[in-house]
């Protein structure tokens, strides 16, 4: 069972927890964004052979977005194992909870501000992946 | 044309003939204000619309006639646009410019063309679609791999053998060359010169070999050579040769390298890789087509290194910390600009290279300008800066709270002393290098030398016609006279009179370099001649500059000449402190450094390091001195 929520509480924070643009910013939003960033960029370099700054441009993105993913895996680990120690027997309810929370948050205010966007960069996570 | 107005026509132009100033290759009429011993022309030789892939790309939709409308004074659009496509800001120059050139980038015209047109083939590929979707993403994967590497490639979009590209641009290419006619003022009234014009936009490894190609007529090339196609200088040279200048069509034409502060001394190469030195043809090439160099735009000034090896605390003014774009994100990154940089050092290789080859490659006179990609040329007041519009800060859909990154600036202008305004007067002008640079203001600077200028010239009322008589004016070259006497320099320089609104700043203080051989090591000298440093200052909280003076005249003579050492001297006037483009946002803005939740984007504002004020300048072309 926890096993199962740590999945899904993981990829709520990597759809959903704004996290720092490092070196490519100003800007914060959620790991797969800048992994689906780096994937563009990637397809670029493997499909139209491209050189110069591209390749290190994908790289970058695809680098960040899995170290943020990794440490978002850390953090859920650790935190389920905490629980666990502390003797809460069921994490699926707060869980649960928490994954509704994040969404309904990122859906409803403009956290993420996002300079790659083509329309307004401070948006919504429902806009984000327009 | 009827055969009445042809007539009158052709005997205007005899008129104009008969005062033998420049040669005419147009029919139009002489102008009004035809005036033989010159008048200055304000303009700028460096503007991006919505035909160059980064200005569009940050959003803006300024065409090549609408860049000649702003530059006649009439207000234009700016981004952000609204959802039925109306410009959320509108702008207009304070005064109408005399001349401007459109040089939108060679390279991606046509790409950018498919991109922006629903109607052409290429516009659903998936490359437009990630220059549409993701634009900044776009700027980064277009721009890398078309312009900022040793062999660059055009993408899939452009078809088989890049056919669908090189169509795609020939439109672009009609329309700059359309808007030119169009704005073009051919009545005796001569209110706007145009011409047509493009940039070359090489950068290998991002060193900026930048350069801008301007056309003295109408008769022009069937299409701009580009980076990607053609990747040395010597290829442009070459194109040029064979599509322009021996066509004998009346076809000439005139190349302005730029960012010399951003091109690791590649802009000006005397050595490849492999050790070869630049030979004579080459020289003669670059000498025949280089002759004019901007000295300032939106990415930096360009003039002299600070910290040089002269002093000269000057040097500081407006320049950038790294020697390449792709550097400027990161601090650690960040490498110092190589030799050969700045002008000044650019001009002393030139002594050098004249002394071992016979020819000078880069006497070059100096120009300011925008480099607008906005579409707005010549929009250089301080406190009216709307960004670069092709840098890091993008107004693509939202105003940033600074308008660009603290270290641009809103650019330059050049200046033209011609005696008239129309389109060979102006390039004959250009081409003698009697032109000079400004960082935006419109202050008039002559600057006259020769062995037999008067010490009294100051006091003259024929300054200007003395000058001509028995000197050479900016852009000359005097040789050695028989007794070995140093030559004087004549400077005058009167203030920017602005407009009654906003007028302008008065002058600190007017200085000459000089640039030298000793024993083939170059050398400089600063020396104030008029005016006194720190006769001025500025009241940052009203931004109203004070101190200085309205005009400022002084025949020099160099107490260190030598007449046996080639020399170059050029005159440099300085404003006394203004406010800087920075200052005047955080104004506007009422920025209070003590409010903890200051917007972090404002910071700049609070920062001590960055510069606030300015001290705003023109720098004349040289005077080269040979000695006998």
């Amino acid at each position: 069972m926890p096993i199962w929520w740590r999945r899904w509480l993981w990829l709520t924070a990597i759809a959903v927890v704004p996290v720092p643009i490092l070196f490519l910013g100003p800007g914060h939003v959620p790991p797969l964004r800048l992994m689906m960033l780096g994937a563009i960029a990637g397809s670029v370099v493997v499909l139209e052979q491209a050189s110069g700054a591209v390749p290190l441009l994908a790289l970058i993105f695809l680098f960040q977005g899995a170290l943020y993913a990794g440490c978002a895996w850390v953090l859920i680990t650790a935190a389920l194992i905490a629980a666990r120690r502390a003797g809460v027997a069921a994490v699926g309810a707060p869980a649960a909870l928490l994954i509704a929370l994040l969404l309904i948050a990122a859906s409803l205010l403009p956290l993420y501000r996002d300079p790659y966007r083509a329309a307004a960069s401070t948006t919504t996570l429902l806009h984000l992946y327009e | 044309m009827s055969e009445r107005s042809a007539i009158l026509g052709f005997a205007l132009l005899l008129i104009a003939a008969a005062a033998g100033a420049f040669e005419r290759t147009e029919m139009r009429p002489p102008c009004h204000d035809f005036n033989p011993l010159r008048n200055p022309y304000f303009g700028d030789t460096h503007v991006h619309t919505t035909f160059s892939f980064d200005a569009w790309n940050q959003g803006t939709r300024n065409s090549p006639a609408d860049a000649y409308r702003f530059a006649r004074g009439e207000a234009v659009g700016i981004q952000p646009y609204d959802e039925r496509g109306e410009p959320r800001r509108t702008i207009r120059l304070r005064r109408p410019l005399d001349f401007a050139v459109v040089t939108d980038h060679a390279e991606l015209l046509g790409e950018t063309h498919i991109c922006r047109s629903p109607s052409a083939a290429g516009y659903h590929s998936w490359m437009c679609t990630i220059a549409r979707r993701w634009p900044a993403l776009g700027y980064i994967i277009f721009n890398s791999q078309n312009l900022d590497v040793a062999a660059p490639r055009r993408y899939g979009l452009c078809g088989p053998g890049n056919a669908d590209c090189a169509a795609a641009a020939a439109g672009p290419w009609a329309a700059i060359q359309r808007a030119a006619e169009e704005a073009y003022d051919r009545t005796a009234d001569c209110r706007l010169t145009t011409f047509v014009g493009y940039e070359w936009s090489g950068a290998p490894d991002g060193y900026m070999i930048h350069r801008n190609v301007i056309f003295r007529n109408a008769t022009v090339p069937e299409m701009p050579a580009n980076y990607i196609d053609d990747r040395t200088p010597e290829r442009l040279w070459q194109r040029l040769r064979e599509e322009c200048l021996e066509r004998g069509n009346g076809c000439d034409a005139l190349i302005i390298p730029h960012n010399s502060n951003l091109s690791g001394g590649r802009l000006f190469q005397v050595e490849e890789a492999d050790g070869s030195r630049l030979s004579r043809a080459e020289a003669e090439s670059r000498a025949r087509l280089e002759v004019l160099l901007e000295v300032t735009q939106h990415k930096g000034d360009s003039e002299c290194r600070a910290g040089g090896p002269s002093p000269d605390e000057l040097c500081g003014f407006e320049k950038l910390p790294f020697a390449r774009m792709r550097e400027s994100a990161l601090e650690r990154m960040q490498t110092e600009p190589g030799p050969l940089s700045y002008a000044r050092e650019i001009l002393a290789e030139g002594l050098r290279q004249e002394e071992r080859l016979g020819i000078n490659p880069f006497r070059l006179g100096l120009i300011g300008a925008t480099d607008t990609h906005l579409g707005t040329p010549g929009l250089v007041d301080e406190d009216q800066f709307f960004g670069h519009a092709a840098g890091r800060a993008s107004h693509r859909v939202e105003v940033p709270p600074l308008p660009d990154d603290v270290r641009m600036n809103p650019g330059g202008l050049a200046v033209v002393w011609a005696e008239e305004n129309s389109r060979d007067a102006l390039f004959e002008a250009m081409r003698r290098r009697e032109v000079y640079g400004t960082s935006g203001p419109r202050m008039l600077l002559r600057f006259f030398g020769g062995v037999g200028l008067s010490e009294e010239m100051c006091q003259s009322p024929s300054f200007v016609a003395d000058g001509y008589r028995d000197g050479v004016p900016m852009g000359g070259e005097i040789g050695g006279s028989e007794s070995g006497a140093a030559p004087a320099f004549a400077v005058w320089a009167l203030r920017d009179p602005g407009t009654e609104d906003f007028p302008g700043t008065r002058l600190e203080r007017v200085q000459i370099i000089k640039s030298w051989l000793e024993d083939g090591v170059p050398r400089e000298q600063v020396y104030d001649i008029a005016g006194a440093a720190g006769s001025g200052a500025v009241d940052l909280r009203r931004c109203t500059p004070q101190g200085g003076s309205d005009q400022l005249c002084r025949v020099w003579r160099d107490p260190d000449f030598d007449p046996s050492q080639r020399a170059l001297y050029y005159a440099r006037v300085v404003e006394v402190p203004s406010c800087r483009w920075l200052a005047w946002e955080c104004r506007r803005r009422q920025v209070d450094c003590s409010n903890p939740n200051l917007d972090g984007e404002l910071g700049p504002c609070c920062d001590e390091q960055v510069a606030k004020t300015i001290q705003e300048r023109a720098w004349s072309s040289p005077i080269w001195y040979s000695p006998r």
